[in-house]
This record gives C-alpha cells, structure tokens and sequence, in this order.
C-alpha cells in the first residue's frame, strides 16, 4: 500500500469510529436547567456545580439543589409538594412544577432524543 | 501523482461528512403553564416570526379555556354545576356542549368507568383546589357512601343544542379527565388554520401530533412511573395521540395509605392495582377519556372495556410493575430500561 492510501485508510477508520460514537451514544444528560417563575423563563443554570439555589415566587421562596449533574426541587411552598415528590431530574425534558409557587424547574438540552416525554 | 491523491483524502472525508448530514427542518418550539402543567409546543418549518404568533394565539386559547372547563373557579362550568345543583337548566356555548356530548358518549362506551359526573367525590377527597391544605385524612366512610348513593351519572343529563339540565342534582361535572385531551385537539385545529403542517403539542402526558418532524416519524418517550428516566419509547406517526394516566401525578400519603386522583366512581375510593395506563389513538379526547377508564377498570378486566372504548393500542403498568400490553401496542414499543419489565400480551 502506498502512503497516500495508508493516510486514506487511516483517515477512513477514524471517521466510522467517530461515527459510531456520535450515533450510538446514549441520549445526552441535560447540561443545564431553566427556571420559570410566573410562566416566564427567568434564569438558566448548569448542572456541572453542585450549589442550592432559592427562587422567589408566587407563594414563598422553593429551594433548588444541584449535585452530581441533577437537579431537584428540594422544598417549595405549598400543602402537596408534588414538585418535591419528583425528586432528580436528570435528562432533556424532566421538569418539576410547583404550582402554588408558579415555580418550574426543567432540564434543557440540545438534540433530545425524544420529541416529546409522556409521563 | 501523488499530490492529487494525497488532495483526495480530504475531499473524500468532506464528501463522507456531507453525506451524512441531513438539513432537519426549522424547529419553533415554546412552553406554558396551562391545565395545571407545562405544555410544550413544537413547530417544524415556521418562521420565528409565525411561531411567536402561533404561541401567543395558543396561550390566549388555553388560559381561556382552562378558565371555562375548571368547575372550581368561577367560570362557564362553575355556573353550570351551580344550575344543576339547583334543579334547573343553562346554556353553555357549543364547545362546552359539545365536550359534554362526547363524555357522555365515553362514559357510557366505558361502562362508567369514566364518569365526569363525580365532581362531588373529587371535591369531597379535596383533589379538586390546587393550593389548598391537603385534607388531613381520608374522608369518612359515611361521606363517601352518601355521596354514592346519590348515583350522579352522565346519563342523568338532558343536551337539547346548548341546553344542559339534569334530573339529578347530584351530578357535579369535573371534565379534568377529557378537558386536556379536547384543548389538544382544539389546539391542532388552531394550528392548521394557522397555516402550520407539522407540529407537536404535549400537555404533560397528554399529547398529538400533526404531520411529521422532517422525513421520519415522531420519537415519544414515556417515563417509569416509579423511578427516574425513560420506560419506553414509540414512534408515533402523523395526528397519532399519546396519552397516560399515572398514580403518581397527583396524591397524598396518609396514615401508612397512598391515595391518588383516579377515582372509581363504583367504590368512591382511589382505583387501585394499576400504576399507570398509557393510550395511543387518534383522537385526543378518546384517548384522554380511556386512559383514566381503563385506569379505573383494572389490571384485570381493562381489555373488555378497551374493545367497548374502541382503543386498541394500550399499555398498562399494574401494581406488580408488570406491563400489560395488547398486541398492537407490543409491535411498536420499544423498552428502553434494562431488563424490561416482565410483559403480558392480552389480545383485545
């Protein structure tokens, strides 16, 4: 084989192998959160530092924690908690809503694998 | 020579590249809060400009709506609950006549499984009001007996065009379990006189499409009721609904006891062994008003009612974690946890 066609293989090799990387990976972890307060998205924050956040809402003050690339709803006002009771939100899509404080917390991330979650 | 086919490589590698590319469809995609959860709105080929108008167009729709069809906020449906309850008849405008003409269809094609008449059981376990205290304990058994006995029913109605009156002032009407399923398609219907040909509108786990996102069909994720991350995923092709019904969506715990907002409206209790139904059907407002049925129905006897309901594609995750399907349903779900849950085929 000459050079020019050891360069040619070389070259070819590497892109089926990036490729498959980019094709068969798993669906991408969100790599940031939106936080909606009022129906308005107010602020955008990134899940690769661990920190605990409050918002003021509607209602009261719903904290917000993140760690480990997560993040959770960790208290909010209001009877039911339901926003709390959803726990880690982890991939493009997962969101918490906590009504009574008109707080939403939800994944974003480019190039979902999915269209649309049913849950 | 050597240096044309050392030039060769790269071109070779951007030809490659290209090839693979494929230009998707602009995306316009936006959400609200609306019936009480986020709903996501995705529009394939519009301007940014055209989808700004189509969002504000949809907003003013849903909030509109939300406000007519909420039996517990003052509103086109609080005021005709009031009539009933005192033994007279009103008129409401032809959309809210025309969701309770298609509930009382349902119910009856659902054995009253799904019975939208119930609105003084619902107000009785408290899971009507959004931000009021929980109730501290499951309400009496005498109350929930008397609130049976009164045996509100759809039937009980009278439709004559817009006339709604009843011979039972018992019945209460809470449409929550169709009202999200008809503001979709409603929402469709706003969107192809809009001039748009391929969207998706999802109310939480309410959803339907329109057309296709570029050249393939719509991907769907449904998630595991009881842990984080993705169950099971579906392609689901133009105009196709998907809609669940969960235990988890709203509840509350209780002296050791978990009680959800489905509930059968034979036994006045939360329906029990069933942890979430999911429908694929055209129509949103059947495949809303199945899902909460066959909830109710049971990890059972749900198949004899999806045949009555017309719905041949469900799946249903009962209490044991196993997933009940039809076969119709089995061809197309693909189970995205490893191992999948332990499956039930049952032929409808």
């Amino acid at each position: 084989m000459s050079r020019t066609d050891t360069v040619i293989t070389i070259l070819a090799a590497l892109l089926v192998a990036a490729l498959y990387w980019l094709l068969w990976q798993r669906g991408p972890a969100g790599s940031e959160a939106s936080i909606w307060v009022a129906g308005q998205e107010t602020m955008r924050v990134p899940l690769s530092v661990d920190r605990r956040l409050e918002v003021e809402g509607a209602v009261g003050r719903s904290v917000i924690e993140i760690a480990d690339g997560a993040v959770r709803v960790l208290d909010s006002p209001g009877p039911r908690k339901i926003c709390v009771r959803m726990g880690w939100l982890r991939e493009a899509g997962d969101s918490a809503i906590c009504l009574p404080n008109q707080v939403v917390v939800r994944i974003e991330g480019d190039q979902p694998r999915f269209d649309a979650m049913n849950f | 020579m050597p240096q044309v086919r050392l030039l060769a490589a790269p071109v070779l590698l951007a030809l490659l590249l290209l090839a693979g590319c494929q230009r998707a469809p602009e995306l316009y995609q936006d959400r609200m809060l609306a019936f009480g959860t986020l709903v996501d709105i995705s529009l394939y080929g519009v301007t940014p400009e055209q989808g700004r108008a189509v969002s504000a167009r949809l907003q003013q729709q849903f909030l509109a709506q939300q406000q007519a069809w909420n039996p517990w906020q003052p509103g086109a449906l609080a005021t005709l609950n009031a009539a009933l309850a005192a033994g007279h008849g009103t008129t409401v405008d032809a959309q809210l006549a025309h969701l309770i003409a298609r509930g009382r269809a349902l119910a009856a094609a659902s054995g009253d499984r799904f019975n939208p008449a119930i609105g003084n059981l619902i107000e009785l376990w408290g899971f009507h009001r959004a931000d009021s205290a929980l109730p501290s304990a499951v309400p009496a058994p005498q109350a929930v007996d008397q609130a049976l006995a009164q045996r509100p029913r759809m039937v009980d109605l009278q439709l004559d065009g817009l006339q709604v009156s009843s011979r039972n002032p018992a019945v209460q009407l809470d449409l929550g379990a169709l009202a999200k399923g008809y503001a979709v398609d409603l929402a469709l219907e706003t969107l192809r006189e809009m001039g748009v040909e391929n969207a998706l509108v999802n109310a939480g786990g309410d959803l339907r499409t329109l057309g296709r996102p570029g050249k393939r069909p719509w991907r769907i994720g449904i998630k595991n009721p009881r842990e984080p991350g993705v169950l099971a995923s579906l392609e689901v092709d133009a105009g196709e609904s998907v809609f669940t019904s969960g235990d988890y969506e709203r509840f509350f715990e209780h002296a050791g006891g978990r009680y959800h907002h489905i509930l059968d409206p034979a036994t006045g209790y939360p329906a029990g062994g069933v942890r979430s139904v999911t429908i694929v059907h055209d129509d949103a407002v059947t495949a809303d008003a199945a899902a909460t049925a066959l909830f109710v129905a049971g990890p059972e006897a749900w198949p004899a009612v999806a045949r009555a309901m017309d719905v041949r594609q469900v799946m249903l995750i009962d209490a044991q974690g196993r997933a009940q399907m039809t076969p119709a349903m089995a061809e197309r779900i693909q189970f995205e946890r490893q191992p999948a849950p332990p499956i039930l085929i049952r032929p409808l």
